[in-house]
């Protein structure tokens, strides 16, 4: 079990001037765990397992110019048996969302006017009150820690990833890399996806016209020891069935899930679910709009909406999951084409990515 | 519905098979309906969509390919050990 001995608190503050501050709960630091752990079976410091209740310690970094208590991010020590790891420091912006979240709140309360800019900062304060923050993550975590509401004890099981041996510079040979606006997230999951499955793609939301479509990413992750490293290679998209579309939404109903799961039982390849793909009909949103807006509309651009998060988080939660979007975009030149953003945890936070296209051989 | 030490304890996986929980304190004279309910709380499962809207989950019972049906005893239906995909709708925007 773990030992940090420190309990995080965001503050909001207004003109530099403390407006709130709330404790950072501890389920809030599971998706920084979840990626420490991949990291370390990434550079393999750990076994090749994902979940299961490790023991982990949140450890401050402290900010280099305000020093301690303020910090500029945390880093995720993860002891297992067969190994430790100690994860890079995950910026204060993992905290963003959160402090978001708690600027909302003052909104309502009337103590931040709305458009009134703000600005948070997290501190990490020796002595926790209580049992140490790390036992008590790793109790939240499990559930092992469950209330009177909760009538089942739970017991969160390790995921044994498959990682059949890869040498991963054979697919960077035969690969383009495909780099988002503003820079990769540097150290992110090699991911592989072949470009006739771009295609494939295109087709498919091209067929569904103004309404969004969605598709399931299957795939394998390897693993090349000798670099260490792990990556993604898709194999397939299937199509999801049974969906309910809008032009803004696209349902996975419960059947699409139960039909999805049967086609991967029944290639029989020993793939898994690395993630969704949706598609974002921009040129039908944007066509009672002038224009010469389409250029330069938001809505034309890659981005992935708060409901994307919700649905990734909730679906697909482990660290080397992905999401692809598939969506218009208006060049002067060339008109309307489709680009496809993919994105992915990193440090905790789903973020745009770059990946690599592999030629058709 | 009450928590009985030594119910049924079943294998609870999520709907993308990535996480995976060991359900255990079951009590047999449950309905799935209660069941479904109870892995609900007790996994700390979302309740409510973006929209504010409740989410329905369903419990697929993967030994006999099928879904629990919500007045259906436990007692009749699951064994221990048996593995269950708790599924949802899931939107994207």
């Amino acid at each position: 079990m773990e030992k940090t001995e420190y309990r995080f608190v965001t503050e909001i503050l207004k003109d530099g001037v403390r407006l709130h501050q709330a404790p950072v709960p501890l389920h809030a630091f599971e998706s920084a765990v979840e990626w420490a752990q991949f990291h370390g079976v990434r550079r393999g410091k750990l076994p090749s397992f994902l979940g299961g209740s490790p023991s982990t310690c949140i450890e401050p970094h402290w900010d280099r110019e305000a020093g301690a208590p303020y910090v500029e991010g945390f880093r995720v020590r993860v002891e297992e048996d067969g190994g430790d790891a100690l994860s890079p420091p995950i910026p204060i912006t993992y905290f963003s969302e959160r402090a978001q979240l708690l600027a909302e709140s003052l909104f309502e309360e009337g103590k931040l006017a709305k458009g009134e800019r703000f600005t948070y900062r997290v501190c990490a304060l020796a002595g926790a009150e209580g049992a140490p923050q790390g036992v008590a993550l790793t109790a939240a975590m499990t559930g092992s820690d469950r209330t009177s509401s909760e009538p089942f004890a739970c017991e969160d099981l390790p995921q044994e990833l498959q990682l059949a041996e890869r040498d991963l510079d054979t697919f960077l040979e035969r690969a383009e890399r495909v780099e988002p606006e503003g820079g990769p997230a540097s150290d992110a999951l090699p991911v592989f996806m072949p470009r006739h499955l771009l295609l494939e793609a295109e087709a498919l939301k091209e067929k569904a016209g103004d309404v969004e479509t969605g598709a399931v990413i299957i795939g394998h992750l390897r693993r090349d020891s000798r670099r260490p490293e792990v990556f993604a290679e898709v194999t397939a998209l299937l199509p999801a069935p049974y969906t309910e579309a809008t032009s803004t939404r696209v349902t996975f109903t419960a059947d699409s899930w139960q039909a999805t799961e049967a086609v991967l039982q029944l290639r029989g390849a020993g793939e898994v679910m690395l993630g969704f793909l949706h598609t974002h009909p921009a040129r039908f949103w944007c066509s009672k709009c002038e224009s010469s807006r389409w250029a330069t509309c938001p809505m034309a651009q890659p981005f992935f909406s708060t409901e994307d998060r919700a649905f990734h988080k909730d679906v697909f939660p482990r660290a080397f999951s992905i999401a692809v979007v598939s969506g218009d975009t208006f060049d002067a030149e060339q008109g309307w084409k489709v680009f496809h953003a993919l994105y992915g945890w990193h440090e905790g936070i789903m973020t745009e990515r770059g990946y690599h296209v592999l030629l058709d051989p | 519905m009450s928590s009985q030490e030594g119910g049924v304890s079943v294998l609870v996986r999520d709907i993308s098979g990535q996480k995976r929980q060991r359900v255990s304190g079951i009590p047999k004279d449950a309905t799935a309906e209660e069941f479904v309910s109870g892995l609900v709380a007790s996994l700390r499962l979302k309740t409510t969509g973006s929209q504010g809207e409740p989410l329905t989950y369903q419990a697929r019972l993967d030994r006999e390919g099928r879904h629990l049906q919500p007045s259906e005893r436990l007692a009749d239906a699951i064994r221990d050990d048996d593995e269950i995909a708790l599924i949802r709708n899931v939107d994207a925007g």
